[in-house]
């Protein structure tokens, strides 16, 4: 399938739906400021949440570090990638701070070629799920507060020596998430008519905007190297709108999409190359999916159970070894066993002459709409039965100051209903399911357009046992301790 | 819960004796609680204090 069989919404009835054509939103986007407006306010919260994850109450639940890093912001996050795209990387606060900083020093570097893919980054997202799990860092305010310095420190040292985004396309986890997420999308930053391109000598939209005279680049080109006449969906796309402002013949908007559209596709993408072919992106899909089961677990009753077990077969009494197992089962040895069987079987079945690895690297991306349903139902979970717990917490931090202008904390303002709000987490289970069983039966299709059904067999299965795994944890009673073994 | 926006609990301990309160907390679900008491003397003097109950098991 190429790009331009995509299910698109681009018939000329019904053109793709403009967010740069909204009056007001247009306007913004279109901005060269619109970046520094947004991030500015995230920046303060986030100097905000430093300040009271060090200095503030060490109680998880009356901590704006806390309440805001692993309720609220985890929330609107996959909220927003759900019903919009990555507009989080767009307002991420780290890259504000890089951008003053190289006011001062300017990279010198290019990122090194052995490390120009995601098995870093795909090996800190790793890291940041085991120390959330090791250290219990939703229960600590202080872990927290460092947790954000880490982050704004480890941006100033990477791009500072190196050239380009390459904090965003080869370091940041949260980013390895949103590109992933926004995969499914409704949104992508897009040209708008491929005629306009060809026609375009400059390519502002990659080199940037020179300065005639001295040839300095006076608005920069895509940093993460996507070149938007051949880019295709939202992997690696910050939405950071650079190419917007390079474009001199405003031709890149902001278009809608079907989600999930970008899946289905394996062409020779600008900047990334092919999906099936890319081991180190397929490893990221694997751990976007089973690490948001994995995720999910570490916070329900088994979860200690299967410790304690595990802890008692193995003679050891400390934690991390034990969950690096967990881990290890969870992350390797359960997704090499359920997507080699199906590669294997989808050969045998539908006689494929694909070799195994290539075909588990290509339908791997089909899991990630199961994978996004579960960190939706995840996050969402704590999202709205917290939703108004931000207001006591907001009100005991500014009485703590000495002026308590917005009243005692009204603690008993929580959320919504857990029962409310366990229809919606089933609601983005069977979503994520229908999407990843619709794209691998596309898959399935164009691979074996004779046996499409006999191809599709072992992939649905596949998602049937992750969709039931993900059910089975969602009605697991929770239980959430920062002492895993000593029960 | 010591997680950041799970549902509170609230109850008033009632004098039962002599510088003896009783509450009545169900525990919503396993794991990590943390109690604050939140108490007025006489004086009108106001103190809080923290008891931490880990390890809180299912039924």
């Amino acid at each position: 399938m190429n790009p331009s069989s995509i299910p698109a919404l681009e018939t000329p009835e019904s053109l793709p739906f403009d967010l740069m054509r909204v009056p007001g939103l247009g306007h913004l986007f279109r901005s060269r400021y619109a970046r520094p407006i947004l991030q500015t306010p995230l920046l303060a919260l986030s100097v905000v949440m430093i300040l009271h994850g060090l200095f503030g109450p060490q109680l998880a639940p009356k901590n704006l570090a806390t309440t805001l890093s692993w309720l609220h912001f985890r929330g609107v996050l996959v909220l927003v990638l759900l019903c919009a795209g990555n507009f989080f990387c767009l307002a991420c606060p780290f890259m504000l701070v890089r951008q003053w900083a190289r006011r001062l020093f300017k990279p010198r570097f290019a990122w090194p070629r052995a490390l120009r893919n995601k098995w870093l980054s795909v090996g800190l997202f790793v890291l940041i799920l085991f120390t959330y799990e090791l250290f219990d860092l939703w229960s600590s305010p202080w872990w927290t507060a460092w947790l954000i310095i880490a982050y704004f420190l480890a941006v100033l040292v990477v791009d500072g020596f190196f050239k380009h985004a390459s904090f965003c396309k080869f370091v940041c986890p949260i980013g390895q998430f949103n590109f992933v997420a926004s995969t499914l999308s409704p949104f992508e930053v897009k040209v708008r008519e491929q005629d306009v391109c060809t026609r375009c000598h400059t390519k502002d939209c990659i080199r940037g905007r020179r300065e005639p005279v001295t040839d300095l680049v006076t608005i920069r080109g895509c940093e993460l190297a996507l070149f938007q006449p051949s880019k295709v969906g939202n992997m690696d796309c910050t939405f950071c709108l650079d190419c917007v402002h390079a474009c001199p013949h405003d031709n890149i908007g902001i278009l809608s999409r079907l989600p999930g559209s970008e899946l289905l596709v394996d062409p020779l993408r600008s900047g990334i190359g092919y999906f099936s072919r890319r081991k180190d992106l397929a490893a990221l899909a694997i751990v976007f999916t089973f690490g948001a089961l994995l995720n999910a677990f570490g916070m329900v009753s088994p979860v200690y159970a299967v410790e304690r077990w595990l802890g008692q077969l193995l003679h050891v009494s400390r934690e991390a070894p034990v969950l690096g197992l967990i881990f290890t089962v969870f992350l390797i040895v359960e997704p090499v066993l359920l997507l080699g069987m199906a590669a294997w079987l989808m050969r045998a079945w539908a006689g494929t002459r694909r070799a195994l690895l290539p075909l588990a690297v290509r339908y791997t991306y089909g899991l990630v709409p199961l994978g996004f349903g579960m960190w939706l139902a995840h996050y969402c979970f704590h999202f709205l039965t917290g939703l108004y717990t931000l207001i006591p917490v907001t009100q005991n931090a500014v009485a703590s100051l000495g002026r308590p202008f917005l009243g005692e904390p009204r603690w008993n303002l929580t959320g919504l209903p857990a029962n409310v709000v366990q229809v919606v987490e089933v609601g983005f289970l069977v979503l994520g399911f229908a999407g990843s069983l619709a794209v691998t039966y596309g898959l399935a299709e164009d691979d074996s357009p004779h046996r499409p059904l006999r191809a599709f067999l072992p992939w649905a299965a596949v998602c049937l046992v992750l969709w039931f795994a993900s059910m089975w944890l969602l009605f697991q009673p929770m239980e959430m301790r920062a002492t895993l073994m000593n029960g | 819960m010591s997680h950041a926006g799970m549902r509170p609990l609230f109850a008033e301990a009632k004098e039962a004796e002599p510088g003896r309160y009783l509450a009545h907390v169900e525990f919503q679900m396993a794991g990590d609680w943390v109690i604050l008491l939140h108490v007025t003397l006489a004086s009108g003097k106001k103190l809080e204090r923290q008891i931490d109950i880990g390890n809180v098991r299912p039924n």
